[in-house]
């Protein structure tokens, strides 16, 4: 029984959470075997771990029946009738958060049943303006607002029609199509986002080809007069829409006014926002300050001033469990690193290592290690965390790469380096799930770090200017560790130099 | 308590409902109030009826604390307890409806709890479970299967895209956006028709309404092009279903077009049996919007009604999903079957399906339905005593009966009853702002072919004869059969 997703989802469950499933399995409603009653109290022993040997099955038998001989169907039985039971139990605990669904299923269960004149009062008290405070505590978004509306609206226009032969419902029949078109916007926006995000793995992306992208591209000529006609039904639903839209221009126009229009709008209308949403169009911004052509902003300073005000709104974790996403922990303490922030660094990582999943938190607390003490001249120190690294995720292998390789150059160790510029080639050829260009990437950086080996060796005017160039024509590598180390050189033999440049 | 909301929710209860309210209220993860399990028990000895005068709140209070004297406010509190309850009870017993939103509302908190293993075997089993083949048996619209299968499958996309590493996420988020534009779509046809049909459609303003503009912006330009794409789109292999929603968009929004109207009505004959009793039933009634307001002479309307319906009685749709019929669709059939001439149609319609409307106007739809089988075998002094005994309650009701009022009095030759009635038929028409412009036009057409038959009755005149057969062989209206045959009449008789 240790491997079942019964006690697998029984884990996940915080003491209170423990003392209301006791509570559910005594129900009467859900359950009324005594034997799965009995189950449950005998796993509850060991918990929070319920990692106990006791909980074998055949011991566990033994329990409950001490006189009878073990049954496998019946033990079965039991284990996927508790089963069956946590599962009602977590869907019971998102349906108690969500205040929306209670009122719609209520209200539809009172019109289903004909209770009219409940159902009137009841409607005539519910508020449907957003409620920050309910969305919160649901963990919703706006859009599960608008989809509520409609569905209120939607029950209230069935009302009219059957019971009250009401069929003058003009702006009963407006409100509920601006609630399904503004929500159907946001979310088409929202999917847009998703598309540019989830392809950008891929090597080729054509949006086009992804049924979301085409219907937005049939509407775009006439995008603007629906957007414009929101604000006559609804300032709020205007308000979001806006937002998202912005967002979409952002993506598609790529230009950095866009991109500082659409970030904008997202900073003015925070506070009117709930936190899901709050989490997720700054992912969206995020996404903008990548695929932006930016003239005169800092790529990174802009992805770090975004995740800040996600820390700042505290929405830079999981809503649902608190938790910190790899991702994000990593591109927040990567972009500290790039800038040779470590103070930043340090106290982003003091806050919040412990947010992550536990099976990714050694070894990203060695990769923070490693980069404070890279950043703290330690490098010999910073290459010990490195051999310490045991890397589960495809996409911090090139980074791991990329780190030990500046190590092995800060302590000038060519021999090693060289082997590590071998393996990279397997590594490269092998490794099939790596996108092609951050290939290149990384072979590219790996090519540019022997050459400031051979370049500190034994400096050459030419092989420096020629290196310059291919630096400063990188917008990856023109301010980064490279770009330092070059001008290191380059200072070192200035006066060798007869032409200097700048990057 | 005998007005009280509780009571009011708990009479609606059936007897399992009861059995498993009772569990409910014993269940400590709703309730764990002694008192209030107390208060359960003293009501349940009434049931079903819960009308006694033991109800009444002193004798409740009597009978749960014999010894105490009655306290208003801690009666009225217990009270207040069991009514959350029963409105927790009939939400949960409500929410049983919605089973694929149920499964994805497990799927959710097994991401957030970071079971994935459990959360991949899920995954397998909901697609199993939701596959294509078997969306039409949820009994659900395809708005809303197609609307969570989206958020099912973008969950999925972004666990794969976060958890593996290979390819697999791209293709399953392309099923996320196919299904919710898919879901977009359904709702946005379905909006249509309400906005065209004839209880919605005439107040709705055509100038700057928010809905006009999306539709005025995207239905009429890219529907066609966007239909293309997913019929062409492999994501999902049938696109019946929204094909049919397509047509009838296409027969809503063109309202003269005959050819529009039967590509419609053949596509739910023919893909009728892939989508759930919840689409078709809901496609029938678009159906038959869409006939009311075809103005053409090359169907009869009402013969195509009863084919309609005929068709829906066949498909098991015309009843309601919970098994009950709808008064006016109860009326609609007779009215339809009646100016079709099909009378004794009529009288079996009204044998079986009677009872299957709900009490309240039983007596009333009966009332109508004789007077219409009395009046077409021409009894109609019968078919004005049972019009005599209807509660007209509902506006479609009203105008039908005016109607058959105007043709009774023409076949009794009663002149200043005709004119009386006509002239009350022509007032509720044109001053009525429920009358949308359709029903407007084919009312007057109606009346003013009534008065000149009734003219040409008392005045034989060949030349009118031949002008108004000119205008009948022209004419839309639902009463036209009944026309030409009273115009026979007046031609044989004249002859």
């Amino acid at each position: 029984m240790l491997k079942s997703s019964l006690l697998e989802i029984i884990r996940t469950f915080s003491k209170e959470e423990l003392k209301s499933f006791e509570d559910f399995v005594r129900s009467p409603y859900f359950n009324k075997k005594e034997n799965v009653i009995k189950l449950f109290f005998e796993i509850k022993k060991y918990a929070p771990d319920l990692k106990d040997e006791n909980l074998e099955k055949e011991k566990v038998w033994k329990v409950l029946f001490p006189d009878a001989g073990y049954n496998y169907g019946i033990m079965k039985n039991l284990i996927f009738d508790l089963n069956k039971l946590v599962e009602q139990f977590i869907i019971s605990l998102k349906f108690n958060k969500d205040e929306y669904k209670q009122n719609e299923y209520l209200m539809n269960a009172l019109l289903d049943r004909e209770i009219n004149k409940i159902y009137k009062n009841k409607f005539n008290s519910i508020n449907l303006k957003p409620d920050l405070k309910i969305l919160d505590s649901g963990i919703l978004n706006v859009s599960a607002h608008m989809d509520y509306l409609n569905a209120m609206f939607y029950l209230k226009l069935f009302y009219h029609h059957q019971f009250e032969q009401n069929y003058d419902l003009e702006k009963l029949q407006v409100n509920r199509d601006s609630s399904l078109i503004a929500g159907f916007l946001i979310k088409l926006f929202g999917a847009y986002n998703d598309i540019v995000v989830i392809h950008t793995r891929a090597e080729k992306f054509d949006p086009g080809e992804n049924i979301v992208s085409k219907f937005l591209g049939l509407i775009s000529p006439g995008l603007i007069t629906i957007i414009d006609s929101i604000p006559l039904t609804s300032d709020v639903n205007s308000a979001y829409v806006m937002i998202y839209y912005q967002m979409y221009l952002a993506l598609t126009e790529k230009t950095e006014k866009q991109y500082l229009a659409f970030k904008k709008s997202v900073f003015d209308n925070l506070s009117i926002l709930p936190k899901v949403n709050i989490k997720a169009i700054h992912n969206c911004l995020v996404s903008a300050a990548i695929f932006s052509r930016f003239e005169t902003l800092d790529r990174d300073r802009e992805i770090l001033e975004i995740l800040d005000s996600l820390i700042e709104h505290n929405a830079i974790t999981e809503i649902g469990n608190d938790k910190i996403a790899l991702h994000v922990f990593n591109t927040y303490a990567s972009i500290c690193y790039g800038f040779a922030d470590a103070k930043k660094l340090k106290l982003f990582a003091d806050r919040f290592i412990d947010k992550l999943d536990a099976d990714v938190k050694k070894n990203t607390n060695i990769h923070i290690n490693f980069q404070l003490s890279f950043l703290n001249k330690s490098f010999d120190d910073a290459l010990n965390y490195i051999s310490m690294h045991d890397i589960p995720y495809i996409y911090l292998k090139p980074v791991i790469r990329y780190d030990k390789a500046m190590c092995l150059y800060e302590t000038d160790n060519y021999e090693m380096f060289l082997n590590e510029h071998d393996s990279l080639k397997h590594f490269l050829k092998n490794n099939i799930h790596l996108p092609e260009r951050h290939k290149k990437s990384l072979n590219f950086k790996f090519s540019i770090i022997k050459r400031l080996f051979k370049l500190r060796q034994n400096f050459d005017s030419y092989e420096c200017i020629k290196l310059k160039k291919e630096i400063s024509g990188n917008e990856t590598l023109s301010s980064g560790w490279l770009a330092g180390k070059f001008e290191e050189i380059e200072k070192n033999n200035s006066h060798k130099l007869k032409v200097k440049t700048k990057f | 308590m005998l007005k009280s909301s509780l009571l009011e929710i708990i009479r609606t209860f059936t007897k399992e409902e009861l059995k498993s309210f009772e569990d409910f209220v014993r269940s400590p993860y709703f309730n764990k109030k002694e008192n209030v399990i107390k208060l359960f028990f003293e009501i349940k000895k009434y049931a079903p009826n819960f009308t006694e005068e033991k109800l009444k709140k002193e004798k409740v209070w009597k009978a749960l604390f014999p010894k105490a004297k009655y306290n208003y406010g801690i009666l009225k509190n217990i009270i207040h307890d069991l009514n959350k309850l029963a409105e927790k009870f009939i939400r949960l017993e409500c929410s049983e409806k919605y089973e694929i939103k149920t499964e994805i509302d497990l799927l959710e908190p097994l991401f957030e709890r970071n079971i994935l293993d459990l959360l991949s075997r899920k995954f397998s089993s909901f697609e199993k479970a939701y596959s294509e083949n078997n969306l039409k048996d949820l009994n659900c619209e395809s708005e809303f299967i197609y609307y969570n299968l989206s958020n099912f499958y973008d969950l999925k996309s972004w666990t794969e895209y976060s958890y593996r590493p290979d390819e697999n996420y791209k293709e399953i988020q392309r099923l996320s956006s196919v299904y919710f534009i898919y879901s977009f779509l359904l709702g946005c046809f379905k909006r249509f028709n309400n906005l065209k049909s004839k209880n919605l459609g005439k107040h709705f303003p055509n100038e700057t309404g928010f809905t006009d503009s999306f539709f005025e912006n995207f239905l009429h330009e890219g529907i066609e092009l966007l239909m293309t794409f997913a019929r062409n789109c492999s994501t999902i292999k049938n696109t019946n279903v929204l094909n049919c929603f397509y047509l009838m968009y296409k027969s809503v929004s063109s309202a003269n077009n005959v050819e529009n109207y039967f590509n419609f009505k053949h596509s739910l004959k023919e893909y009728g049996d892939e989508m759930s009793k919840s689409d078709l039933l809901g496609l029938y009634c678009c159906l038959n919007n869409s006939l009311e307001n075809l103005q053409s002479p090359e169907v009869n309307l009402a013969d195509e009604f009863c084919d309609n319906y005929k068709a829906m009685m066949s498909k098991d749709i015309f009843l309601e999903l919970n098994g009950v019929l709808r008064e006016y669709r109860f009326n609609n059939f007779l009215y339809y079957s009646c100016n079709a001439d099909s009378y004794e149609d009529a009288l079996r319609f009204i044998t079986e399906y009677l009872d299957k409307i709900p009490e309240i106007s039983r007596s009333s739809s009966y009332n109508f339905g004789m007077a219409l089988v009395h009046f077409a075998k021409s009894e109609f002094n019968k078919s004005l005593e049972f019009i005599a005994k209807i509660n007209q309650n509902y506006f479609d009701m009203k105008h039908q009966l005016k109607n058959l009022i105007l043709m009774i009095y023409y076949e009794l030759n009663d002149y200043d009853a005709f004119l009386y009635s006509l002239d009350t038929n022509k007032h509720f028409i044109n001053n009525n702002k429920a009358v949308d412009d359709n029903r407007k036009e084919s009312g007057n057409i109606f009346f003013n072919l009534v008065s000149k038959l009734f003219k040409i009755k008392e005045n034989y005149n060949d030349y009118e004869c031949n002008k108004i057969n000119l205008e009948l062989s022209s004419s839309f209206i639902i009463q036209r059969k009944w026309l030409i045959e009273k115009m026979e009449e007046i031609r044989f008789k004249g002859k």
